[in-house]
């Protein structure tokens, strides 16, 4: 057999409409990523840059997703983004 | 219509501001000064008899059939290559003329077959035609001396035939060779009587010369002696039709030639501005997949993947998948719905697709292929330059002094516009190239590149700061342009950054592996231009700093000032025909067309007015991101139109396991691709003969798409998502594709102009096309960024988390082929297989030798993410270190390696670097065997039911 799912057990996954998507593991690499590449700019630009993105191309499941995440491994930069995002 | 053949004006025609006015056969004519008399003649009606002279290349003065008079000059002199003078008098037809014009084509006619009634170039051939113009009626040669009448056919190319007994040796084909294509393939063997045409070196036929089957040699033989094999087959055509072709960015114009319903076959339309008359192996033969017996031509359901296919009705098809969309809707929310649009879909389809996800499922989930190929070049162009797009046209290149060619193969990927780099560097234009690989433009006959940087892979940020440094510290910034252009602030501050010592060459040799004085004279010969021109590709855009490559690119041209003019530029080369305008059509989640946001109140007010809804103002899922959701959950149903993203997205694994995850996936396409294999609904396309509407290529041009003939599954792709639409009750009326084209212009301010009338008019058009601009727009950003002033952005290398390590020493990095496109759907459908019948492991010989390898083995290659097998060839064109494939076999399925790193901007996938070992193999892995008996037990069939 095929060495990957086949089958679509994912239908007996809970409904999670309007909540958090995703390994929320990944998502704060991803955040990580976009902040290293921002840092050059200077922290407090690389904060708000770093914010700026998340909004403009993150889903709203995403964004609630970070948000749920505990910040844990999230860089200097991508955490200080993250909380702006949670403050709104 | 009637079928005729292109006019040909025997010379090419010339651009001067001098005009001349001359009298030909007693009429006045006034043409631009070096035209020929030949043209000229032309130009006001007449036609001079010729043999060896045909427009797309220059005059030769070989065949001595266009002879001509003129007044107060002795002499015949040949007229096509007498240059046209003021106050000429030139006479065309003489009884002196007439007879020395017989005594030519005598000659001519005694060494060649009067097979006539029975050539199958009867009543297409040149010879034929001058015959008859010159009003040969008998030869006095006799034709029992010796001849070429017994030679052999060439057959050995797929698509066409050689048949040297009808050849007149007029060269035609050899310059076309030459000055059109620029492989310079074909020679004339032997002098005199005894000269031949032929093919490569003694022994080679075309099939085993340095031929690229192009088919410029083809399209310009007079006679029946260079042909396609489909004329012989089908017949002669009976009428035409200009239609765009479907493969690549570079977005080709052809005359679709026709018998009755047939296609016999696709000729490059001179007036065509993209190609201008020429043409690669792919649009002009390889369309044999359209009537493929693999091709799918009733749609299809079914409950499960497990379970074979049901052919059902069009409106069975469509209720059962309206059904499960509204159902799923009903049940999990808008956003688990979405769509992925196909950059090789017209404009029309496209924007019908994001609509339909947008204003029908009610989520902003649609993203397109463009995902994984040109997403960092919207972002990073958007950012500096203000718009997502190529700055110039391709005529652009004739004016450049310099080209910087990184990270893309134009010989393959992009053949006919890499003849006409060829063409611009054969006058003296100066070339750099920066690429892991030694791609072929860097040495090509009479073209060698002035430097080759050949970085290592993921290195691009850095090479390019590092040129930035040079620039920079070396005084040689436009100063006036950017005071006057750019944002100086943000100039300030990046050139501080890059006059750092980090970013020098010599402290960056040791990462990027280029040596420092190789790039500090690459960076001066751009930087002193005066035109210099970028042209990029996949190898900018598919890393994890894709979107920064694209910035560092655009930072360099405002910093020299190459930046709105004809020469200059920055040039993203589109893989697919329809990159540009699937970006265009607002296929991205986060942007309408035009490049507007989601979240920008107006622009969606705008759209809310015209559909009669209310859209979601927050971004939806890019495809990476749909597949994770999947996985968890949360997306549930995907609408895909002409894509195969199983084969084509990195790290096939999760991509299997997102879709195996889906409740309802749909795939709307040709053929039961690899995504099928997860498919709940299959809706048959239609090819692009068979439909209307436009693409739009690498530099902005839109250009109607024409159908020639039936669709195949009975309705063309904007029917099938219309269709959809109102299945699920959303009530659209369109009739025509051009009042899809009508609503886009309606709420896309650079498309304002746009409309089918006007392209019908005008052949054409480049956006932006608004009331600035009422014709197009050539060159962009000419008086100012579209942003304003032009943004430098600092951008730092960050080293991609993919790391070479004991295990994965070696760097993967893929590409493409020019005989096959993309995941090979199409290409493997036809002849075209005979170039490319399966992907090879490209490896160093240093490397091979350490492993034990030779060409033609059987290699394992290993990454993180898993393992594949295939032959491997060794070479060094790849760096030591580097090993090289391409993805267009899905027996292959190169992407079962690849991993999920990707650009940090638009997740763009890192398809360029992947750390992987490769090491001796008996055949195929255990994955490839898995897949295979899952694709067949996926594609059946189930018999129909016999009607009640
Ligand atoms: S098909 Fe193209 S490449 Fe081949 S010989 Fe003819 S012109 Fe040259
Ligand atoms: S093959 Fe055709 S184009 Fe070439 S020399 Fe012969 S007649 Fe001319
Ligand atoms: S594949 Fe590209 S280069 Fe080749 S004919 Fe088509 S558009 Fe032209
Ligand atoms: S056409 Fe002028 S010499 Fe042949």
């Amino acid at each position: 057999m095929p060495s990957w799912p086949t089958a679509p057990g994912a239908s007996r996954l809970p409904n999670r409409r309007n909540s958090a998507i995703m390994d929320t593991g990944k998502l704060a690499y991803m955040a990580n990523q976009i902040a290293r590449n921002f840092a050059a700019q200077g922290e407090d630009e690389a904060v708000a840059a770093t914010l700026d993105h998340i909004a403009k191309f993150w889903d709203p499941g995403m964004k609630a997703g970070i948000l749920e995440h505990g910040g844990e491994g999230l860089s200097p930069i991508a955490a200080r983004a993250i909380s702006a995002l949670r403050e709104g | 219509m009637t079928y005729e053949r292109q006019k040909d004006f025997g010379t090419p025609e010339v651009l001067a501001e001098t005009q001349v006015t001359l009298i030909i056969d007693g009429r006045e004519v006034t043409v631009p000064a070096g035209t020929s008399v030949m043209r000229a003649a032309a130009e006001c009606g007449g036609s001079i008899p010729k043999l060896c002279a045909t427009d797309n290349m220059k005059a030769f003065g070989s065949c001595r059939l266009c002879l001509v008079e003129i007044e107060g000059r002795k002499g015949t002199p040949a007229s096509c290559t007498t240059p046209a003078e003021q106050g000429m008098v030139v006479a065309t037809q003489t009884p002196r003329l007439e007879k020395l014009r017989r005594g030519v084509m005598e000659l001519y006619i005694s060494d060649h077959p009067l097979d006539c009634l029975t050539c199958s170039a009867n009543n297409d051939c040149e010879l034929q035609d001058q015959a008859a113009a010159v009003g040969l009626r008998d030869v006095r040669y006799g034709y029992e001396g010796a001849d070429h009448l017994g030679a052999p056919v060439d057959t050995s190319n797929p698509y066409f035939d050689f048949d040297p007994s009808k050849c007149i040796v007029c060269s035609r084909c050899v310059r076309a060779c030459d000055e059109v294509q620029g492989t310079l393939a074909l020679t004339i063997d032997g002098r005199g009587f005894a000269s031949m045409v032929s093919a490569g070196q003694t022994g080679d036929d075309f099939l085993s010369s340095e031929c690229v089957s192009c088919g410029a040699c083809v399209q310009a033989c007079p006679t029946a002696t260079l042909q396609e094999k489909s004329v012989k087959e089908i017949g002669k055509p009976e009428r035409s039709v200009v239609t765009t072709c479907a493969y690549c960015g570079v977005g080709c114009t052809f005359r679709a030639e026709m018998r009755g319903e047939q296609l016999v076959r696709m000729v490059p339309w001179k007036d065509g501005k993209a190609n201008r008359g020429h043409s690669c192996v792919k649009g002009r033969f390889a369309w044999g997949y359209a009537n493929h017996a693999d091709r799918i031509t009733s749609p299809m359901i079914r409950e499960t993947i497990h379970e074979p296919w049901r052919e059902v009705s069009w409106d069975e098809a469509l209720a059962y998948t309206a059904g499960k969309l509204n159902a799923i809707k009903a049940q999990y929310g808008a956003r688990a719905l979405g769509g992925i649009t196909s950059s090789r879909c017209t404009n029309e389809e496209t924007f019908l697709v994001q609509k339909l996800v947008r204003a029908g499922f009610g989520s902003n989930n649609v993203d397109t292929c463009a995902r994984v190929c040109h997403s960092p070049t919207g972002y990073g162009l958007k950012t500096t330059f203000g718009t997502s797009a190529g700055t110039q046209d391709f005529d652009s290149v004739m004016q450049a002094d310099v080209m910087l060619v990184i990270g893309a193969n134009p010989t393959d990927a992009h053949p006919v516009f890499a003849s006409r780099m060829k063409r611009r560097l054969r006058q003296g234009a100066k070339l750099i190239v920066i690429d892991p690989r030694r791609i072929d433009l860097v040495r090509t006959p009479h073209v060698s590149a002035e430097h080759h940087l050949a970085l290592r892979p993921g290195t691009n940020v850095a090479v390019l700061t590092a040129m930035a440094h040079v620039i920079v510290t070396e005084g040689l910034v436009d100063q006036a342009f950017v005071a006057e252009r750019c944002d100086v602030d943000a100039f300030e501050d990046w050139a501080r950054f890059v006059s750092d010592e980090r970013h020098s060459p010599e402290f960056l040799a040791e990462v990027t592996g280029v040596p420092a004085t190789t790039l500090r004279e690459a960076a001066r010969l751009y930087a002193k231009g005066p035109n210099s021109a970028i042209y990029y590709g996949l190898g900018v855009t598919e890393h994890s700093q894709g979107s920064s490559t694209v910035m560092a690119i655009a930072n360099l041209a405002m910093a020299t000032g190459n930046i709105g003019r004809p020469g200059v530029g920055v040039n993203p080369l589109r893989g697919q025909n329809n990159v540009q305008g699937a970006c265009d059509m607002g296929s991205f989640p986060h942007e309408l067309s035009g490049y507007r946001h989601i979240s920008d109140g107006d622009t969606r007010a705008l759209f809310e007015a015209d559909w009669q809804v209310s859209l979601d103002d927050d971004p939806g899922l890019r495809i990476p991101n749909m597949l994770d959701a999947a996985l968890d959950g949360s997306f549930r149903a995907i609408y895909i139109q002409g894509e195969d993203i199983l084969q084509s997205d990195p790290d096939t694994r999760h991509v299997a396991a997102g879709l195996a995850a889906m409740d309802c996936v749909i795939v709307h396409d040709l053929f039961l691709n690899e995504t099928a294999n997860y498919a709940h609904v299959f809706l048959p396309g239609s090819t692009f003969l068979e439909k209307d509407g436009t693409f739009t290529n690498a530099e902005r041009r839109i250009q109607l798409v024409r159908k020639v003939m039936e669709p195949a599954n009975g309705l063309q792709d904007w029917q099938v998502t219309q269709a959809l639409a109102n299945a699920m009750g959303l009530g659209w009326t369109y009739t025509h594709p051009r009042e899809i084209m009508d609503e886009i212009a309606r709420l896309t301010p650079s498309f304002e102009g746009v409309s089918f009338e006007r392209l019908d008019e005008q052949g054409s058009l480049q956006w932006p096309v608004n009331e600035a601009n009422p014709d197009g727009s050539p060159v962009m950003h000419v008086d100012g960024f579209v942003r304003g002033k032009g943004l430098f952005v600092v951008t730092d290398y960050v080293p991609t988390d993919e790391k070479t390590g004991l295990r994965f020493p070696l760097l993967l990095t893929t590409g493409r082929i020019l005989s096959q496109y993309n995941v090979g759907a199409q290409t493997r459908r036809t002849a075209n297989v005979v170039w490319h019948e399966e992907d090879v492991l490209e490896i160093h010989p240093v490397d091979a030798e350490n492993r034990g390898l030779k060409s033609g083995d059987w290699v394992r290659l290993a990454s993180r993410k898993g393992e594949t097998t295939l032959r491997a060839k060794v070479t060094d064109r790849v760096a030591p270190g580097v090993v090289y494939t391409t993805f267009h076999h899905p027996e292959t399925q190169a992407n079962v390696v690849t991993t999920d790193y990707s650009d940090w901007a638009t997740n763009c996938p890192e398809y360029k670097v992947t750390a992987v070992q490769v090491s001796r193999s008996n055949g195929p892995s255990d994955w490839q065997e898995n897949y295979a008996e899952l694709a067949d037990r996926s594609r059946r069939i189930a018999p129909a039911e016999p009607a009640e």
